[in-house]
């Protein structure tokens, strides 16, 4: 065949060497295409380099990032829990444009939980679930070649512990919750269950021989016996820590955003606009009520006025936390302060209260505070030991439930807002359209 | 890439390359005594040339293409007689008997009839190319080389915009190179993407829309296309027509067509365009926040974005920066085809340039195409198509959010406030605006505390946004490079066995770049950053199919089909971010703080299907189909999915007893087909992810947790849809219509569950739980309403009705994340569910216990009217298209965000009546205790719109020729020149969501600016 095509010398080329084939001809015009076809079939497989599955960890996963995992979750969960119980307690006011904050700040919370399920109830779920996960990919490791024991040991009463810690946050935050799609517990269930927990950890924390673990351990015990009214257990427990010299904290780094306090971030616009401020009660409006040691805390300079900076919303005033000024600050979890409180309460409410002043005082005097003496009655004093915790557990999740407790007797703390009477979180709608146990 | 993909690639190319260079090597043929065919085409009614018509000689697949002046010339053809045919989108086809004398030239002119709705219009299916009489579906064919003549689209998404019912096209902003919504008969998916497939020239390409990272503007690599190189694009609507295409199709195709040459001599056209374009939206007046007393001097909330365009009666409006400004846009698109014997080309170059109506919005691509197809031996083709794109774009920094210029401006004055400044007439913190300061700082970069109060104004501002002068320094750019190819071989034994082979390659580079400069403007929301994103996309495309006709007797006929399909895409993002560099800095590497990621996506598709075509006397057809496909993320407990299909079509004006009188044409059709929509490539298996933890001992390490919760069951969701039509011609063939029904059903519809939160697993598990109905109509008339000598007019009416109903959803599904929308049982695809709220006799706030469905987001009904005038025997043209939209509800989320946060307001100037009293959902909004409630702010999304009128004009000859041109037309096109509708927020045609599905929300969006473009275009 000769044509215009054939006359340009690259197209007659071509023209030429593709009648080198003629010979196969047309059939193999289907087996060639067949073939390239039929092979495709074995190649319908692909792997994602970025993603693990459970496969890949395998029955020896590494205890390493197996314990880091939980803490990570924890330490995740914790800071974002603290801004938003805060927020539904009087310490902070809303200061960002997110409507699901204000609506917490006003003591409003719709069913859905717009916001807070990603912000707050999913990440302390992803929280208990890691520390349990933890807890059974270290038992399964427990005798396998090559795996330091120690470390184990230590692994597995840790993440008990992250998983006692989260569970008596969800019983001091929500006014039920649920644990991997099971019945939604009240809180003092929720709380018993956290209790139990606790247990665990110390027991692990004495075999793997982790004072400061075992430490921890008995302080969440004595958190949980308070909040269900066992105060002499209460007492009991936290007489074991050490009534100095103890800390367990959630530690946070600058390395990524993820990594960073988030607290810190959301009060001094770390990478992040201001969304939290410590109320003035110079703005009359909605939702912004004037924290009720304003004025004490800024005198010892635990909070301080930031006219210096600008919330999100550009009306709130910016009042600043001193306690953690930078993304890597870390926030403690338990404290031999916080035992030492846990004591004073159960002094008050027993009646002794010279016994509880001098836990108190012992406290103060690290702030330069004059030493105070109980006088009651009980409601007085408690009102007088909000404070107290206040201050010493600042920012450390500690404020709502300390105003849940205290209602329970005829104390109430929480800010007037002006439409709800919200004192603790829903159980979330996605969790009660999912989980039929949860209703 | 690593070896083992390579290997795989250069083999799956190999084999093909194989298959390719076989399917040449075919016997040519003796050449003979030949002579020439030449002639000109015509338009049958106003005797004006008709460029692009395709005039060959079926038996040889020989031809050529009609110039501007409607000549063509058809050399080396064999003495003897034959039989010429004509084919263009658009006219009817004809064929006329001519006989050719060895070295002689036979003169064959042609008149063709404008026949948009012609039974035997060529359109492109699974298995080649078919005449429309033998589809059973409706399949829109858009002549878009035609239409970009009339609309001087911008990009190809605004050629789809209303000239193809059941098509809708919703923009998500009115900046330049944002995202663009495709929706084909509604919505099919309730989770998984709703975008039709896209081919070009056989090539099936990666249309993602990926977000910018500051807001709801995303980029659009469907838009990549240029509407200069298309020659027309076909809509494959549904399950019932696309289920040849296999997995993922069940939301249609969109197939387009570049152009082609073919042997003729070469024509060349030149088209020069210069336009501009400018916000001309009214942003609605709202009052100033009602709850904080600013005193009698404050403005509305709107006061600054509608004075910075152009008024002068705001106060110190010179010391403002205005981002505003009127845009400039040219093109200059080149394009030249011709051939010679069996060979055609076709070259297209075009450079466009585009500024959107804010400072900092511009896109300038260069786009490059080069096909030929030519036939190397007697009776086999090949078509190499090869298109090369490359271009940048700077967007907005935060379109569609807060801290963008339209976020800035009527949030508050969108101005630097030094925040520790103390107001005198209030004695508040954060009332002063110091524009001049800034402007001085800003040129100067002197220090901000070293201005004067005296060159400041006191307003209120809101500093969660930015301020212009600092949104001006934003840089967030996308370089784009992309090349997309096709080579396909055609090879005919006889009228016997017909065999296609086609391999497909699209790949780009998208690089994203986004900075926040470190400079003395430092807003609340972010500090200096910069990253760096690479995008790279990889899509394969290998097709095989043949195709044996088997005459029957009785006028039987058989075409026996069948084919194979391998695609596969890779989509791979690498992710750079450095965050706290100093002034002056701004690279990577001065960061302090440095992040990188990335992620992979790998999505193959194996596919095998035959079909079977029964024709009777060339008038009545039926197809049955079935198409098998493999994938793989089907989940391991799934093998191998049939999609089946039956169509069939009958013209029944060709029977005898047919009273073409009163019909002058009739075809009824119907199709019931499936499709499918693929998983995601991992949702199958449970993954965990690792992340850095900060450890007590300072360091951070690696930990694990859990991502999604694996299902192995999965399998795609499948569509299944009937829909039944017909085509006519009434009124001496001057009146056109076509008219389809459909029901489109969605079963197995994947659905990312939600899980209790309290498994640990947040981002829920996909299921293939839900069930989607799509039923709907469409129609369109084409009429000729006048024409005579002096002028013609012919108007298109096209209507598309569409209801998407969940039927089926275990757990409600809320949508855009605000609680605002819900997919939920027996309800509209994405309804609005929210509290009713009114006010009682005694003028109480009355809101309803529980949210109810109150409206949805997808509109009832929608589509365009189409008016082409024409004078002088064509030589003045005059077209206006509308679009109207209706049904729908839209949300103000600028509103509800203004209303439902501290600083908000609540009643508009539009909330009064003519008293100026609040009306009684002014009243509402007023309150407080009510303003919580995004029902108020729920508005009837109806609209008309004049989207395109324009003129244009064929100069006289003499003029052309001056300019060396054999012709010259020149345009004014006008876009966006008039809008009605109920919907008080700035624009019921944008969706600050990009392409998420289900949602139209107004929040803080630019509206669709106006544009007016002058275009000359040239022939040569």
């Amino acid at each position: 065949m000769t044509s215009k095509l054939d006359s340009t010398p690259i197209m007659g080329s071509l023209t030429a060497m593709l009648r080198i084939f003629r010979a196969p001809g047309r059939l193999a015009i289907a087996a060639g295409a067949g073939l390239a076809l039929s092979a495709c079939a074995s190649d319908l497989h692909v792997t994602d380099p970025v993603n693990l599955t459970p496969e890949d960890l395998g029955a020896s996963a590494p205890i390493g990032i197996t314990i880091n995992g939980a803490r990570g979750a924890f330490q995740r969960a914790y800071d974002r829990h603290i801004l938003y119980t805060d927020l539904l307690s009087d310490a902070f006011v809303a200061a960002g444009t997110f409507p699901y904050q204000a609506e917490v700040d006003d003591r409003i919370i719709r069913s859905n939980n717009e916001g807070l399920l990603g912000d707050m109830y999913t990440p302390l779920s992803v929280a208990r679930f890691m520390a349990d996960t933890a807890i059974a990919i270290l038992d399964q490791a427990k005798g396998g070649v090559g795996v330091n024991e120690a470390a184990r040991l230590e692994g597995v009463a840790q993440s008990r512990y992250f998983g006692g810690y989260t569970r008596a946050l969800l019983a001091e935050a929500y006014c039920a919750s649920a644990v991997s799609g099971g019945p939604a517990l009240s809180s003092d269930a929720r709380m018993q269950d956290a209790l139990a927990v606790f247990q665990d950890a110390e027991a692990m924390a004495t075999t793997a021989n982790k004072p400061n673990l075992m430490a921890a351990a008995r302080l969440g015990q004595a958190r949980a016996q308070l909040w269900l009214g066992n105060y002499p257990a209460a007492a009991a427990a936290a007489a074991l820590v050490p009534v100095t010299g103890f800390r367990i904290d959630a530690v946070y780094s600058n390395a990524s955003v993820g990594q960073k306090n988030f607290v810190a971030r959301e009060t001094y616009g770390i990478d992040e606009a201001i969304r939290f401020s410590v109320g003035d009660g110079t703005v009359a409006f909605l939702h912004h009520e004037k924290f009720p040691y304003l004025d004490d805390f800024i005198a010892i300079g635990l909070i301080k006025r930031r006219p210096d900076l600008a919330a999100f919303n550009s009306v709130v005033p910016v009042v600043g936390q001193t306690k953690m000024l930078t993304g890597d600050a870390p926030i403690p979890m338990g404290s031999s302060a916080e035992a030492a409180l846990i004591r004073a309460e159960v002094l008050v409410r027993a009646g002794d209260r010279s016994g509880a002043a001098a836990f108190v005082n012992a406290l103060r005097t690290a702030w330069t505070l004059p030493a105070i003496s109980f006088t009651g009655p009980l409601t007085t004093d408690l009102r007088v030991l909000a404070e107290e915790r206040a201050r010493e557990l600042y920012l450390t999740g500690e404020r709502l439930a300390t105003l849940r407790r205290y209602l329970k007797d005829g104390v109430d703390l929480f800010p007037p807002g002006t439409g709800g009477t919200a004192t603790c979180f829903p159980v979330p709608q996605q969790e009660l359209d999912t989980n039929p146990n949860a209703h | 890439m690593d070896l083992r993909q390579v290997r795989w690639w250069s083999g799956r190319f190999a084999a093909f390359a194989s298959a390719l260079l076989v399917a040449l090597a075919v016997p040519g043929a003796a050449q003979a005594q030949t002579g020439t065919i030449t002639g000109r085409v015509t338009d049958d009614a106003s005797q004006q040339p008709v460029a692009g018509v395709q005039v060959f000689i079926p038996s040889r697949s020989q031809g050529a293409t009609s110039d501007a002046q409607g000549r063509y010339t058809i050399g080396a053809v064999p003495v003897g007689e034959h039989t010429v045919a004509t084919r263009r989108v658009g006219y009817q086809p004809i064929t006329r008997k001519v006989t050719v004398r060895a070295g002689a030239s036979t003169t064959l002119d042609l008149s063709i009839a404008i026949a948009p709705f012609s039974l035997d219009q060529v359109v492109v299916t699974a298995t080649g190319e078919s005449r429309k009489r033998e589809v059973g579906a409706a399949v829109s064919t858009i002549d878009a080389s035609d239409l970009q003549e009339k609309t001087g689209s911008r990009n190809i998404g605004q050629l789809l915009q209303g000239n193809a019912t059941g098509v809708t096209v919703t923009q998500s902003t009115g900046s330049v190179g944002t995202a663009t919504n495709i929706r084909v008969r509604g919505n099919t998916s309730i989770n998984l993407s709703n975008m039709p497939l896209v081919y070009v020239d056989g090539a099936r390409i990666n249309t993602n829309a990926r977000s910018l990272g500051v807001g709801g503007a995303a980029s659009d690599r469907f838009l990549d296309i240029s509407p200069d190189d298309i020659e027309n694009i076909e809509i494959v609507k549904g399950p019932a027509a696309a289920t040849l295409y296999g997995t993922e199709a069940a939301a249609g195709v969109v197939r387009v067509t570049t152009k082609r040459g073919s042997a003729s001599r070469s024509q060349t056209t030149v088209v020069l365009d210069r336009g501009q374009r400018w916000d001309a939206n009214h942003y609605p007046d709202r009052a100033w926040n009602a709850r904080v007393d600013l005193g009698a001097a404050y403005k509305d909330t709107t006061y600054y974005i509608n004075n910075l365009k152009g008024s002068a009666d705001m106060e110190n409006a010179g010391a403002y920066f205005n981002p505003f400004r009127t845009g400039d846009a040219y093109k200059v698109a080149l394009g030249t085809r011709g051939g010679s014997g069996t060979f055609g080309y076709y070259m297209g170059y075009d450079l466009s340039s585009q500024e959107g109506v804010f400072v900092t919005n511009s896109q300038k691509q260069h786009n490059l195409r080069s096909n030929l197809n030519f036939e190397p031996f007697k009776d086999t083709k090949i078509n190499l198509s090869s298109g090369f794109t490359t271009g940048n774009t700077a967007f907005n920094y935060g379109d569609g959010e807060s801290w963008g210029f339209v976020g800035a401006a009527i949030l508050g004055p969108p101005m630097w406030s030094p925040i520790n400044a103390s107001d005198p007439t209030t004695g508040g913190p954060s009332m002063l605006t110091c524009p001049r300061a800034l402007e001085e700082a800003r040129k100067t970069g002197a220090s901000l505390a070293t201005q004067t109060a005296a060159t400041c104004v006191y307003d209120r501002t809101f500093q969660g946004s930015n301020n212009f002068d600092r949104l001006s320094t934003m840089d967030v750019q996308q370089r784009l490079e992309r090349f997309t190819g096709s080579a396909t071989a055609i090879h005919t034994l006889g009228s016997l066995l017909s065999t296609r082979l086609t391999a497909g390659y699209d790949s780009y580079t998208e690089r994203g770049l986004n900075m926040v400069p470190n400079v003395p403007l430092k807003i609340l929301d972010s500090d200096p950053n910069r990253s760096v994103t690479d995008a790279l996309s990889r899509s394969l495309t290998l097709e095989g199919s043949s195709t044996l006709t088997n005459n029957l007797p009785m006028q039987f006929q058989t075409q026996t089909t069948v084919g194979a399909q391998w695609y596969q895409t890779q989509y791979n993002v690498t992710t750079a971010t450095s965050i706290g560099f100093p002034p002056g800095t701004g690279t990577l590497g001065n960061g302090a703080q440095r992040d990188a990621g990335e992620e992979f996506t790998d999505v193959r598709t194996v596919g095998y299907y035959v079909q079977e075509q029964l024709a009777w006397r060339d008038r009545v057809y039926i197809t049955p189909a079935v198409r098998f496909d493999r994938n793989s993320a089907f989940g391991p407990n799934l093998g191998t999915i049939a999609y089946p299909k039956i169509s069939a079509s009958w013209v029944v004006n060709e029977e005898s007893w047919f009273p073409k009188r009163a019909i002058n044409e009739l075809r009824l059709r119907g199709a019931l087909g499936t499709s499918g929509k693929q998983p995601g490539p991992f949702d199958a298996l449970t993954v965990l992810t690792t992340t850095p933890v900060a450890l007590p001992d300072g360091s951070s390490q690696i930990g694990f947790f859990p991502r999604s919760l694996g299902n192995s069951d999965l399998k795609p969701e499948r569509g299944q849809e009937l829909e039944l039509g017909f085509d006519a011609k009434v009124l001496g063939n001057r009146v056109r219509l076509e008219f389809t029904a459909f029901n489109k059903k969605t079963r197995d519809a994947l659905v990312l569950r939600p899980l209790p939160p309290s498994t640990g697993f947040a981002t829920g598990q996909w299921a293939n739980v839900g069930e989607v109905i799509n039923k709907g109509i469409e129609m369109a008339i084409d009429a000729d309403l006048f024409q005579n000598s002096f002028m013609t007019w012919n108007s298109r009416l096209n209507y598309s009705g569409v209801s998407s109903k969940i039927t089926k959803l275990p757990v409600p599904i809320a949508v855009g994340g605000r609680g605002l929308q819900e997919h939920r049982e027996g309800n509209e695809y994405g309804a609005y569910f929210m509290k009713p709220i009114s006010l009682d006799g005694s003028g109480n706030i009355v809101v309803a216990p529980t949210p109810v469905n109150v409206g949805h987001p997808t509109p009832d009904y929608e589509g365009s009217l189409s008016n082409n005038l024409t004078f002088l025997n064509d030589k003045l043209a005059f077209f206006t298209q509308f679009g109207y939209s209706g049904g729908n509800k839209m949300i103000d989320y600028t509103e509800v965000y203004q209303c439902r946060t501290a600083f908000g307001t609540c009643a508009a100037k539009y909330d009064r009546d003519a008293s100026g009293n609040l009306t009684p959902l002014g009243k509402l909004k007023s309150d407080p205790a009510a303003n919580f409630q995004p029902y108020m702010f729920l508005y009837d999304g109806s609209y008309v719109r004049l989207r395109t009128i324009s003129l244009s004009y064929l100069m006289p000859q003499r003029i052309a020729s001056t300019l060396g041109a054999s012709s010259a037309n020149v345009s004014l096109i006008g876009t966006n020149f008039g809008l009605w509708t109920d919907y008080p927020g700035t624009d019921p045609e944008v969706n600050s969501q990009g392409r998420q599905n289900a949602s139209a929300r107004d929040f803080l969006s630019l509206g669709q600016p106006r544009s007016l473009t002058f275009s000359l275009r040239l022939a040569f």
